[in-house]
């Protein structure tokens, strides 16, 4: 065996650590603002800690928030709320008319498909506060509101404020106008990765609309359907800042997470329930974990992962 | 996608009806914010004066928050738009950057952990953040009795709570998933042989990061970049919550305290500095639309 | 420089790739790594290259072990398959990056875009983008900035896999040419059987990671030590057939069944006792047509090949395949005699796959 020469070590730590630097800021934004504050929520919700007892004099009670969220007079109500309106925007706005928009937006010119889509994407994009404030003028009473104006005074009912007086179907509105544009570019670039072939094989044997959709794009689309049912009972569960701008709560739409909201950060009183508004945050963010472990399931991940050809 | 030929020209029109109905909410609206931008008062969709004569009084004293505080609460509608902008550019500027660095170490270096961290990644996209808001609160608290750090810098003033660079911080953090799956999406795109090659020429992964990767990913870059500011500027939960000293802290906190004021709501000027707020979304919107849609669809790729 | 790779190995998350590979290579020696794709070559040159870490084993320049050694200082060039060249920078900008990168001067770095771009031909294209080019001058300017950083060792992978039939030709015979004059070090990854006989000083053969062979083109193709090698290398491929070996009367026969019965001279007598049975290859150049042969045939199929028919015919089970000048002017359905030179036959164990001549 001959003797081999070692060329001299050039890699410094730092060049062996690179990938590190690389992430450093990541993991630092994500072990502040995410890992910390699941720690910290399930910890407070263990507590009594409120803004009356500070940050000094609180106690460790247990599990006693969450016997108390269990026999609250109010929770049966804010469950049942947020339960119903999960259900009825998910299906027939997040789905449902994400579904209708993208199955009509496929099948009209192409110019018009997309100015349609333009169009629905709007509520996405608009600053909350100035999309809520619209609605708010759709549903104000007469002589200003919209829809005093248009239908209810020329069909000779009686006008008036229909925020509070059809609350329940103004968040669900107001939400679902926003959460229908996800599903639909979803399903829109789903519908349009059907093969051509399979599309026209269906128009020579003579299907009609509907049986194409139920025979032919539905199968297809199934995962994406899935997924955006999965990902948008998600985010319908948790989001609240639209019902916050619209209602503040009022007129029975307080859900789950604007409750959580408000007792732990924001009300009226000043008095911050901290341990009991992380009670009610930890019980979405067990939900959370679980869908979101769930969900992943869905990418199918190891695809998605490739090795990195480069090994300096 | 074949197009619905009929011969009878109400089954033809009949897509188009059904979607302008349902689409209806969305149409009426937007009419109503142009509309009563430039009116004195509105009836519905229609401009009146203040003695209630229809198609009258059209006017631009809506727009006159741009120079009289009184108007907006008294506070100044430049500092807010600087606030808004502030906040808008720092995410921008700080998405950008922690994705791109991240994203490029996923896709492209060999570490232990990469799996898990790509999974962690993927999990935190779909994570409800919102539900943390609470818990977030105490972390800023925290960083603001940190000196210099929390509240001594200026500008932003300081990362911690009350402060704008807190609220940006926030932001940066919870929009990250989704800047790092889609930044690392762009990157495993780029041939390898272009790094190999830049890596031969004597580029350390740094430089090869910056000089030789960065700018194949200008779409992608450009994408994050408009989504970013569009979700910076929009951005009200976060400011309302985290900087609640100042309530009048961005435009967008602003316009709600406008809103939900209990005194006789002056409707005009309301809808003008929500257009004011709403025009350079709209512009961004309308120019970038092709992009915008990579990044609302943003990491679904590979379900379907 | 003189480049040494001793039991080089690499795995891929317990797959191995590159399977304990021993090649020495000579100062300004031109080296080709041949075989089918995905049989380890790109994988091995990487790893010379500095790209892959060995999993085991060591790759020494110079007598040095540079396993450690990250690419940029190995002074390497290297041609990519793809040409890799910076799609964002100017041809100039993309010659002299490495330069830029050692931060040599400004006129330094011009008179050496210069000298390269005269060398390649590429003087009118240096304001160009790489976009605006063709494959050919794309690959000009990828050899360019090999070149450019005067490496003691270029790189080639698949190089001209990416260019139509003519330019590849012509391509072949300047990069020969240029490392001939400029006495680089090379190694050239190819799965062209054609360029890598044309070019190489010497060729090794890779096979699923494990090194077949390592030699001079003609070794290769006159005296083939495995079966993969007779098979891979020659084209129209060599014909391979089973036959018994029988001794009579002192003499050696190859018996091919269907009555075919060949002479073994001395020359190509097997010098190894098979261990299973035997196969007998012959070169399709190697079979001639001879109507005093007690060996006819009729012909099957005619495949003109430009200088060349091929010829297909059939005895029995036994497909044979040949060479024959057009002017000949054979029709299908001719019958014809076949003379087999054998002192060009090679002969092989079956089961271990070795030739029974060379070893």
């Amino acid at each position: 065996m001959k003797e081999k020469k070692e060329a001299t070590e050039t890699k410094k730590l730092s060049t062996r650590l690179e990938w590190f630097w690389f992430l450093f800021p990541s993991l630092l934004l994500i072990v502040l603002f995410f890992f910390l504050p699941v720690i910290i929520t399930i910890f407070v919700s263990g507590t009594n800690m409120s803004s009356s007892t500070g940050f000094n004099n609180w106690k460790w009670i247990g599990l006693d928030n969450y016997k108390m969220i269990a026999i609250h007079p109010e929770t049966p109500k804010h469950l049942w709320l947020t339960v119903k309106y999960v259900a009825v925007t998910l299906v027939f706005f997040n789905v449902g008319m994400a579904l209708v928009i993208s199955l009509i937006t496929t099948h009209i010119s192409q110019g018009a498909g997309f100015f349609f889509r333009a169009l629905w994407l709007l509520p996405r994009i608009t600053p909350t506060v100035i999309y809520v404030m619209m609605w708010k003028f759709l549903g104000a009473n007469a002589p200003y509101g919209v829809i005093n104006q248009l239908f209810v005074q020329p069909l000779g009912f009686t006008p008036q404020d229909w925020v509070p007086a059809a609350s329940f179907l103004f968040i669900v509105l107001v939400n679902g106008y926003i959460g229908a544009s996800f599903g639909m570019i979803i399903f829109t670039s789903a519908i349009e990765a059907i093969p051509k072939d399979i599309m026209i094989a269906s128009l020579v044997d003579g299907a009609s609309f509907m049986q194409r959709v139920r025979y032919v794009i539905l199968p297809y689309i199934k995962w994406p359907l899935l997924f955006v049912t999965t990902y948008q009972t998600l985010s319908l569960m948790t989001s609240f800042e639209q019902i916050l701008v619209l209602t503040n709560g009022e007129f029975n739409t307080e859900v789950w997470s604007l409750w959580a909201y408000h007792r732990a950060l924001n009300n009226y009183w000043g008095n911050f329930q901290w341990g009991f508004g992380n009670a009610l945050a930890a019980v979405l963010v067990v939900i959370g974990i679980i869908l979101g472990i769930i969900y992943m399931r869905y990418f199918k991940f190891g695809e998605l992962v490739q090795e990195p050809k480069i090994e300096t | 996608m074949k197009e619905i030929r009929s011969r009878n020209p109400f089954t033809r029109s009949l897509p188009y009806i059904l979607l302008v109905v349902l689409s209806l909410p969305i149409i009426l609206g937007y009419l109503w914010i142009l509309v009563s931008t430039f009116s004195t008062r509105c009836y519905g969709l229609i401009p009146v004066d203040q003695q209630g004569n229809y198609f009258k009084g059209l006017t631009l004293s809506n727009w006159a928050f741009l120079y009289d505080k009184s108007k907006t609460l008294n506070a100044s509608i430049w500092l807010l738009t600087l606030n808004t902008l502030i906040i808008a550019i720092g995410l921008t500027v700080g998405v950008v950057l922690v994705s791109m660095m991240a994203g490029y170490a996923l896709s492209r270096i060999k570490f232990p952990g990469r799996k898990s961290f790509l999974s962690l990644t993927l999990i935190l996209h779909s994570f409800p953040s919102v539900t943390l808001l609470i818990a977030i609160y105490f972390v800023l608290r925290w960083i603001a009795s940190v000196p210099v750090i929390g509240r001594g810098i200026p500008l932003i003033g300081g990362f911690g709570y009350n402060t704008l660079g807190g609220v940006i911080l926030v932001s940066i953090a919870l929009q990250l998933p989704l800047g790092i799956w889609l930044m690392k999406g762009f990157f495993d795109n780029v041939s390898w042989d272009l790094e190999r090659a830049a890596l031969i020429d004597g580029c350390s992964r740094w430089r090869t990061w910056w000089q030789i990767m960065v700018p194949q990913i200008k779409p992608g870059i450009a994408a994050l970049s408009i989504f970013s500011f569009m979700e910076g500027w929009k951005s009200f939960l976060i400011p309302y919550s985290f900087m609640t000293s100042q309530t009048k802290a961005t435009l967008s906190t602003l316009l709600n305290e406008m809103l939900s004021e209990t005194s006789p709501v002056n409707y005009g000027t309301l809808a003008a500095v929500g257009l004011y707020q709403l025009i350079p979304v709209l512009v961004f919107y309308i120019f970038t639309q092709k992009y915008l849609l990579n990044i609302f669809a943003g990491g679904v790729k590979g379900t379907a | 420089m003189q480049v040494e790779l001793v039991n080089l190995t690499k795995k891929f998350m317990g797959v191995t790739a590159v399977n304990r590979i021993n090649i020495d290579i000579k100062d300004g020696e031109f080296v080709a790594f041949l075989g089918p794709s995905g049989c380890g070559k790109t994988t091995t040159l990487l790893m010379v290259a500095g790209i892959y870490k060995p999993t085991e084993g060591d790759i020494l320049f110079d007598g040095v072990r540079v396993n450690h050694l990250p690419p940029k200082d190995r002074d390497i060039g290297m041609v990519f398959q793809s040409y890799a060249l910076y799609p964002h920078m100017s041809v100039y900008q993309n010659l002299v990056f490495s330069l830029m990168l050692k931060k040599r001067p400004k006129t330094e770095m011009q008179a050496e875009a210069q000298r390269v771009a005269d060398i390649m031909g590429i003087g009118h294209l240096l304001d160009r983008k790489p976009g605006q080019l063709s494959g050919g001058q794309q690959q000009r300017v990828a050899l360019g900035r090999a070149l450019i950083k005067k490496p003691k060792l270029l790189l080639f992978d698949e190089p001209l896999s990416n260019l139509d039939a003519r330019l590849r030709i012509s391509m072949r015979s300047e990069i020969k040419k240029l490392q001939n004059s400029l006495g680089i070090t090379s190694i050239y990854v190819t799965h062209d059987q054609i360029e890598a006989m044309t070019m190489a000083d010497r060729i090794a053969v890779i096979k699923n990671g494990v090194l077949q062979a390592y030699t001079e083109p003609e070794e290769l193709h006159d005296r083939p030590r495995t079966l993969f090698i007779a098979e891979f290398i020659g084209n129209p491929p060599m014909n391979l057939f089973d036959v018994r070996l029988e001794d009579s009367g002192g003499k050696m026969y190859a018996n091919l069944g269907e009555g075919i019965k060949l002479e073994i001279p001395p020359s190509r007598k097997p010098k190894v006792e098979p261990r299973g049975s035997v196969k007998m290859g012959i070169r399709p150049q190697d079979i001639i047509i001879d109507n005093n042969s007690d060996l006819r045939t009729e012909i099957l199929l005619i495949e003109p090949m430009g200088r060349d028919d091929l010829i297909v015919c059939r005895v029995g089970n036994i497909e044979i395949h040949f060479l024959v000048d057009p002017v000949l002017k054979l029709k299908r359905g001719d019958s014809v005699g076949l003379k087999f030179d054998m002192e060009k036959a090679q002969f092989f164990d079956t089961e271990t796959e070795k030739s029974l001549l060379w070893q």
